[in-house]
């Protein structure tokens, strides 16, 4: 009987203990984490958010949620953070304010109220950063957001870094690296004269400010006195292109995302001005959605979606730069979890890096203050402060410091169309790869090529260090 | 209306019993009772001086904004509820509130005290403003005129007055203080706002019962006969939207200030067609329609859909559902249960909650005799 017991025991063991390991597979060496210094296992960190998931929003921040749950269970899977499971429940940890100021205020009420109080809240909009931006200093919770404006990051005197740190330069900093790639390109852009077409409020007309009209024009490239806005939901904005081409604009600037861009790039097309104008954007100006919605919009000369050929900026590395390690682990996951050509866009990239993100700030605050109980919002803020990471090689997480709150760095890039082949950008609508979507029509599969190396934005904070003195 | 009933046996046997908001001692009490225990609920959060966390924090907050929006609300049932003008532009109201307040404060550095009362009669000026095509249109046609006040209020404070509004960025707005009291906290700023909102409810309601008030009515059940009756019909709808619109200032003054902060944002179309639907919901033409109408939206959307049923919904609905992605379920669901419930309730109570309140209470005070 006790020897029954033993090769039982034994068999047991045998069978428990590679499962056990494999509960538990070592992260690939390319995610250098710092080395845990305590155990957390057993434990829970919540990742809490909140933001506009069913309005206007909802084309980049719904493959938000996609990205953060591959990558929470990806990291679960692999170990969580020091043996502590990341979570990020529905109804619990996160809420879809549909880009309601008021459903806002109540979901960060909700959860700033808990206890114990979030240490960190990932938000979507620049709105949300701006009216909590004084109640998470207040409250002392960091906040993580993908891109804001100089008031929501450094307050209404532009001076007064708070607590929500941007992944992205501020939106001011990246129509400042555009219009340094236009000046540096005059061949393709002679007498550039930008208009500046966008969705109204806080995110829109971000970019549109006496700064960077100031420092633009210190280049040599105009910015209109006249911008244009329309609403998300508009289906003609002929008008507004008219407007500012009739004033002389080569080139349209958008500050909005999915829709906006491509409406802007249609209308070009529909009104033939596509070899006259050059239509440029934010960074979400560049995300798949754009190129997807555009995919019944084509440009009668090329026979390729409108959006072809939009310039704009990309301060993180995209899908098709598979050469990263990071960046494959997220196509190899994405792919793994069925993930629609939909879902592979900013936002999915984003999610992936907010994980790895929180994954490393908590190793290095636990490390530093001993218990996962210990560590607070400040002692997090000082984590966020004096660390030097790149999450999954997406970009470079470095607020060493405590001045900047958006990560200046930034490149230039362009919307293309991949070729049958798949090595590369199509000519023409003949020459491009196309997926049969459900609803009976064709995609082209939106692909982006970057034009400039990485480089530091201009900083175009009101008082900002490359604002030209009047 | 059930002003008018008595429970069996009551009468009233003096003139004050009879014109007395409370009819019978049992109203007094509960009406009493219900206002003191809005009083003590921030005492009893976990950021109260006592630090009991008996009533949720978060509640405190949401009982702020359901307040704000009430006296937005009350301000447009005055004139949709009573007067039977149509306005599509309170929202550009409330703005002209907020930002008014901001400015004075800001700019010449008034007091809350007396930021608060300018900042509603700069509001109401402007609504009268607003309210002169009321004379030549009406229905639909005076709807599209007010919608004007949409476009034109934010349009003036994004570009002619950015200097002073900051255009399409925010402004930072002072902390309310009195002496050395501060209402930076929202438990302190609960007491400002309350009291307010309870004033102003009962400020429209008494309005209803004076001369003025039944003019307002009487102008929405027939302005012809109205007119024929010698009520100068012109006259009084500019006083509807000249209360309507201090009522949208005085909600826009405390948005301000509640969230130190003011964005063009918050100030749009949606806020305005969703005033519109909260008055519906809650039942135009009721003095705690506004109550109703803002309580069940805001706990609705804030509180009950959130915290409540997509915790419930969010774990089973995508295994009932493998076909659709888990992520879309996920996002649809509170615009979808919002829509949903709205839908339900309007089918049951077409007149809105104020009304099937009055049923009840009816019912009640009659009993045993409600059939």
């Amino acid at each position: 009987m006790r020897k029954l017991t033993v090769i039982f025991l034994l068999v047991l063991l045998t069978v428990v203990l590679p499962a056990s390991a494999q509960d538990a597979m070592p992260l690939p060496d390319f995610i250098q984490h710092t080395e845990c210094q305590a155990d957390l296992s057993g434990q829970t960190i919540p990742i809490y958010h909140l933001g506009d998931l069913s309005g206007a929003y909802a084309f980049i921040t719904q493959p938000l949620l996609a990205g953060l749950a591959d990558a929470i269970s990806y990291y679960n899977a692999h170990g969580g953070v020091c043996g502590a499971t990341l979570a990020s429940n529905e109804g619990e940890h996160y809420r879809d304010t549909g880009g309601d100021r008021a459903q806002t205020q109540a979901a960060y009420d909700n959860f700033s109220a808990l206890d114990p109080q979030p240490n960190v809240i990932v938000l979507y909009a620049s709105a949300d950063a701006e009216l909590l931006r004084s109640q998470l200093a207040e409250d002392e919770i960091v906040a993580l957001i993908s891109a804001g404006s100089v008031e929501g990051l450094y307050g209404e005197d532009a001076a007064t870094p708070g607590w929500v740190y941007a992944s992205n330069p501020l939106y001011a900093d990246q129509i400042g690296s555009f219009c340094d790639y236009v000046a540096a390109n005059p061949d393709r852009f002679p007498n550039p004269t930008i208009g500046y077409i966008s969705w109204p409020g806080a995110f829109g007309e971000a970019a549109y400010t006496p700064e960077t009209i100031a420092y633009c024009a210190s280049k040599g490239v105009t910015i209109l006195d006249t911008p244009e806005y329309f609403l998300p939901t508009a289906t003609d904005i002929t008008t507004n292109v008219q407007n500012l081409t009739d004033a002389g604009a080569n080139i349209l600037y958008t500050n909005s995302l999915a829709s906006g861009p491509f409406m802007v790039a249609k209308t070009v097309v529909d009104l033939g001005l596509q070899n006259e104008v050059q239509v440029a954007g934010v960074n979400w100006a560049l995300d798949t959605s754009v190129g997807l919605l555009s995919r019944t919009a084509l440009n009668p000369d090329t026979g390729l979606p409108a959006v072809n050929g939009l310039v704009g900026s990309l301060p993180f590395a995209w899908w098709t730069e598979r050469q990263k390690p990071g960046i494959a682990l997220i196509n190899e996951q994405a792919a793994a979890n069925q993930r629609s050509l939909s879902a592979q866009n900013i936002a999915y990239l984003l999610g992936w890096g907010i994980v790895d993100t929180y994954a490393e700030m908590y190793i290095q605050t636990v490390n530093r203050v001993g218990s996962l109980e210990a560590v607070t919002g400040a002692e997090l803020k000082a984590t966020v402060e004096s660390m030097d990471y790149s999450p999954l090689g997406l970009y470079n997480f470095n607020y060493q410091g405590g001045a900047i709150r958006a990560l200046p760095d930034n490149r230039i890039a362009q919307i293309g169309f991949l070729n049958k082949e798949g090595t590369g950008p199509a000519a023409s609508g003949d020459e491009a790869m196309t997926v049969d979507l459900p609803d009976g029509t064709k995609a082209f599969i939106p692909i982006l090529i970057p034009l400039t190396e990485f480089a530091p934005a201009p900083d175009l904070r009101p008082g900002g260090a490359d604002v030209p003195s009047s | 209306m059930s002003a008018n009933i008595r429970p069996s046996g009551v009468f009233d046997v003096s003139y004050s019993q009879d014109i007395s908001l409370n009819r019978t001692r049992t109203d007094k009490i509960l009406s009493n009772g219900l206002f003191l225990v809005l009083l003590a609920l921030p005492l009893l959060a976990a950021d109260g001086p006592l630090g009991l966390n008996i009533v949720p924090q978060a509640w405190i907050g949401l009982i702020v904004r359901i307040a704000i929006f009430v006296i937005a609300v009350q301000g447009l049932n005055i004139l949709i509820g009573y007067t039977g003008q149509i306005s599509l532009g309170h929202a550009a109201f409330v703005a002209v509130g907020a930002y008014s307040a901001a400015i004075l404060a800001r700019q010449l550095g008034f007091s809350f005290w007396v930021a608060l009362p300018t900042a509603a009669l700069l509001t109401g000026l402007v609504g009268l403003l607003f309210g002169l095509p009321s004379l030549r249109v009406k229905g639909f046609y005076l709807a599209m005129a007010t919608l004007a006040a949409q476009f034109i209020i934010p349009w003036l404070i994004r570009y002619p007055l950015t200097d002073l509004t900051n255009g399409s960025r925010p402004l930072e707005v002072p902390v309310p203080t009195l002496g050395p009291l501060s209402f930076a906290h929202e438990s302190a700023f609960y007491y400002i706002v309350i009291p307010l909102s309870v004033f102003l409810m009962l400020a429209a309601r008494n309005i209803m019962r004076t001369r003025v008030g039944r003019a307002f009515i009487s102008i929405r059940d027939n302005d012809l006969a109205a007119e024929l009756l010698g009520i100068n019909v012109f006259a009084y709808k500019l006083q509807a939207f000249f209360l309507s619109a201090l009522y949208a200032g005085i909600a826009g003054v405390l948005i301000a200030y509640n969230d130190n902060s003011l964005s063009l944002d918050k100030f749009t179309l949606e806020l305005s067609i969703e005033f519109l639907a909260m008055l519906v919901i809650g039942g135009a033409g009721f003095p705690l329609g506004p109550l109703f109408g803002v309580t069940f939206v805001n706990v609705l959307n804030q509180e009950i859909i959130p915290n409540r049923l997509i915790p419930a919904l969010g774990g089973t609905l995508p295994q009932l559902l493998p076909f659709i992605d888990r992520i879309n379920i996920i996002s649809a669901l509170s615009p979808l249960l919002f829509g949903l419930i709205l839908v339900i309730f309007l089918t049951l109570a077409p007149r809105g909650l104020a009304h099937r309140w009055e049923i009840f209470k009816i019912a009640w005070k009659i009993r045993p005799f409600s059939h």
